[in-house]
């Protein structure tokens, strides 16, 4: 075989120290990506769990990407019911955003209505907004209402999607006044 | 895959020269997967991929701000949506939040509101230097650490396309995205020749999309609804889902089924079928096909936007300029498979 036919050999790159740490720090790098996405916790300490915690923050290699898995939640929305000392009663909401982008935002935000733990945190802050935007009010009642979705089958078999109110609640701008009765 | 890997390290093996014994570190199967592991992480490469990485990634990024821009106070003030109090139980410790800076600049007279449109202004001038490549490393710092900023102040409204903007701009800081398309190549600040450096980092670049498909799909594939199609369903009928209507897939649910499966086969694959030469462009293809579905139908532009960025950038753009032009297309796939391209037409 003559030297002309033979394809030329494929060299292995000599890495340089330099470049084999900057190796080894991609691999750890990506060795906690990997355990953050198999919601794994990578080191049994808590100051060393702190700090690759804080570098996952920072690095975005803690994440987990579990999404819309593993299944779709439901939509959650809100409306603001409010009142002013004469007990004229208005409405507000529900509130989705001037475009696309925020519009997902504060869907995210209403899909932590979800949680039992953050609805009434949420509520109280939301309540707190509506404050803000409608001075004269001094009552804001915060209806928290989630989408109610039938499965394919129930659709086809005549049910329909509505919103079902989950959570109710009131707040008061001053404390003497009482709230409304809706 | 692994066949195919089996596959590469033989013919590696063959190609390379002849091996010392007595050396454990030169016995043929050691130093063949020393050559294959060198070879992917340290053949130089173009850094073209990353320089479309990096504008990609800086113009999505300055669309998505340009589209919240109207709204900053509502979404990171403390009196806005989501307040203060609760936004710092959200976020995560240590990390550089508003109420810092606000606490910092208040002193000087500097209110809340300036504070975060201050913030936000320098967001915007970091992705535009990332964007024509100008100071490219400091102006990603810029980006990185007031992105991360916004996040965390935003925690409870960040969806996943923050999670990968923070990785994206991270990934700008350490990599060498300016070496080419930039005007710190044109200014001679940077070589813009292929460098180790450049193919290391395009590996964790690949690397990491790989666990961020095979992880999204496992998830995904332990739930039902990805089964029997009624997530596919579910979420096309939110009513903050796209402008379609598409109540009649109640009547066609097999379509719905077929569009789980689809997804689930592209992101379990993804991690499989990206790397072997003759499915690469395919499956990569099919994933940008995803989120061109998942933008149009979903209404997640931007989240999808930033997906096809890093998708393209991985596996789409050759990183191979040092390939001799002579080099025959069974040359090029192998040196682009092992990840080695230091042949010259002298070798």
């Amino acid at each position: 075989m003559g030297r002309s036919r033979v394809p030329p050999p494929i060299l292995g790159p000599v890495m340089t120290k330099r470049h084999a740490l900057a190796t080894a720090v991609a691999t750890c790098h990506l060795l906690l990506v990997a355990c953050s996405a198999a919601r794994v916790i990578p080191a049994p300490t808590s100051i060393v769990e702190k700090s690759l915690r804080c570098y996952g923050e920072y690095s975005g290699a803690a994440n987990g990407y579990g999404y819309f898995a593993p299944g779709v939640a439901s939509q959650w929305g809100v409306t603001f019911s409010l009142y002013d000392k004469e007990n004229n009663k208005w409405t507000d909401g529900p509130w989705s955003g001037d475009n696309n982008e925020v519009k997902l935002r504060i869907g995210t935000i209403l899909s932590m209505f979800a949680s039992d733990e953050s609805r009434e945190h949420l509520a109280a802050s939301w309540a707190g907004m509506m404050f803000a935007r409608h001075p004269k009010a001094k009552v804001v009642i915060v209806k928290s209402q989630v989408y109610i979705l039938p499965s394919m089958a129930e659709y086809q078999s005549g049910e329909r999607p509505h919103w079902e109110a989950v959570h109710v609640e009131a707040f008061a701008h001053e404390p003497e006044i009482s709230g409304p009765e809706e | 895959m692994w066949k195919h890997l089996l596959t590469n390290l033989k013919s590696l093996g063959q190609k390379s020269n002849v091996m010392k014994m007595g050396n454990p570190w030169n016995a043929p199967s050691l130093r063949c997967l020393c050559t294959w592991v060198s070879g992917f992480v340290a053949a130089p490469a173009s850094a073209r991929p990353l320089a479309v990485f990096r504008i990609g990634i800086a113009a999505v990024l300055l669309a998505q701000a340009y589209a919240y821009s109207e709204s900053l106070v509502a979404l990171y003030g403390s009196l806005g949506i989501v307040q203060s109090p609760i936004a710092e139980l959200m976020a995560p410790q240590g990390v550089p939040r508003i109420s810092w800076l606000v606490e910092a600049l208040t002193p000087w007279g500097v209110a809340e509101g300036d504070c975060i449109r201050g913030l936000f202004l320098l967001y915007v001038v970091g992705l535009a230097g990332l964007l024509v490549g100008w100071r490219t490393p400091w102006m990603a710092v810029v980006a990185w650490l007031t992105q991360l900023t916004l996040k965390t102040s935003g925690t409870a409204s960040a969806y996943g396309v923050y999670e990968f903007a923070n990785i994206a701009l991270f990934y700008c800081v350490w990599m060498p995205v300016g070496h080419a398309f930039s005007l710190d190549v044109r200014r001679g600040r940077v070589s813009g020749e292929p460098s180790s450096g450049a193919r290391l980092a395009l590996r964790v670049l690949q690397l990491h999309l790989c666990v961020v498909y095979f992880a999204s799909g496992v998830e995904k594939a332990s739930g039902t609804q990805w089964w029997d199609g009624e997530a596919f369903w579910r979420a096309v009928m939110r009513p903050d889902a796209g402008p379609f209507d598409f109540s009649w897939l109640a009547d066609v649910p097999w379509i719905a089924k077929l569009a789980c499966w689809g997804t689930l086969l592209i992101e379990i694959g993804y991690a499989f079928f990206v790397w072997p030469r003759w499915t690469r462009k395919a499956w990569a293809l099919a994933s940008v096909g995803l989120h061109v579905g998942i933008g149009v139908i979903l209404g997640l532009w931007s989240f999808s936007a930033v997906m096809i960025v890093f998708t393209a950038s991985a596996f789409l753009i050759s990183p191979e300029s040092l390939v001799s032009d002579t080099a025959s297309e069974e040359q090029k796939g192998d040196i682009q498979d092992a990840g080695a391209t230091n042949i010259s037409s002298g070798a």
